[in-house]
């Protein structure tokens, strides 16, 4: 049986506060996991050396850099060419789910999420990425 | 948690005539140009802001309103002409917005955290 590693690190970009705020209460507090968050794709990839996640959540529709660009940008670099990204955003169509997939995230949380469940949520997905 | 988005609820409710500066301007810019599409990709943008916290928060019957606007704005740009009646339908739908926000009395229903 393989061992998956714990997830600890995320990095969460959205460009509304409030959400964002939300975001970390959920994966911070009741989550317990360590979620450093930014405001925009240019200010996340400033910072992602430095935090090194082990999984990035990315809003789909941001100003600026959209979550398609950041993963785009991501799949670039060597050392997260294999991060898991999973997308967020408001309601969308089984059909837009995949065309997600297909450019590379490896699952689409919709708002608007539960706060008591994000973590375990962004926790089955990162078991599902080990299996 | 409960009290930190109660409070971050009512900051919301309280901030949502500043918010809905952008999305009424950026319609007005839409209309001047006679619904030039880049434009109307401006007030899709400005519109979901609203929809995606405003569904964050609870915030009913904001929510509603603009997730309506989102949709049929998502129709307009996926159709190949500009209809006039899903166009008019946006406008009304965005001046009833307007109203609900500037009359103040925007209902934001506790989060339900438990299911």
């Amino acid at each position: 049986m393989n061992s998956v590693a714990a997830l600890e690190k995320i990095l969460y970009i959205e460009d509304e506060p409030d959400i964002r705020l939300v975001a970390e209460i959920a994966l911070r507090q009741v989550g317990q996991l360590d979620v450093v968050t930014c405001a925009s794709g240019e200010e996340g990839l400033a910072v992602i050396h430095e935090v090194m996640p082990q999984l990035i959540i990315l809003d789909v529709m941001m100003p600026g850099m959209d979550g398609p660009q950041i993963l785009s940008k991501l799949r670039a670099m060597p050392e997260f060419m294999l991060t898991p990204v999973i997308f967020i955003t408001a309601k969308v169509q089984p059909d837009e789910v995949e065309q997600f997939k297909q450019l590379g995230a490896v699952d689409v949380i919709t708002k608007p999420f539960n706060p008591m469940t994000l973590a375990q949520d962004v926790r089955a997905i990162w078991a599902t990425c080990h299996e | 948690m409960d009290s930190q988005l109660l409070e971050l609820q009512k900051e919301y409710v309280a901030s949502l005539p500043a918010r809905l500066v952008p999305v009424m301007a950026s319609w007005q810019c839409c209309v001047d140009s006679n619904y030039a599409a880049d434009l109307l990709q401006e007030v899709y943008r400005a519109v979901h802001a609203i929809a995606g916290t405003s569904s964050m928060l609870n915030v009913t019957p904001v929510n509603e309103l603009s997730n309506k606007a989102q949709e049929l704005i998502h129709g307009l740009m996926a159709a190949d002409d500009m209809d006039a009646e899903r166009l008019l339908d946006l406008g009304k739908t965005l001046k009833t917005l307007e109203s609900v926000i500037l009359a103040g009395k925007v209902k934001a229903p506790p989060i339900n955290l438990h299911g």
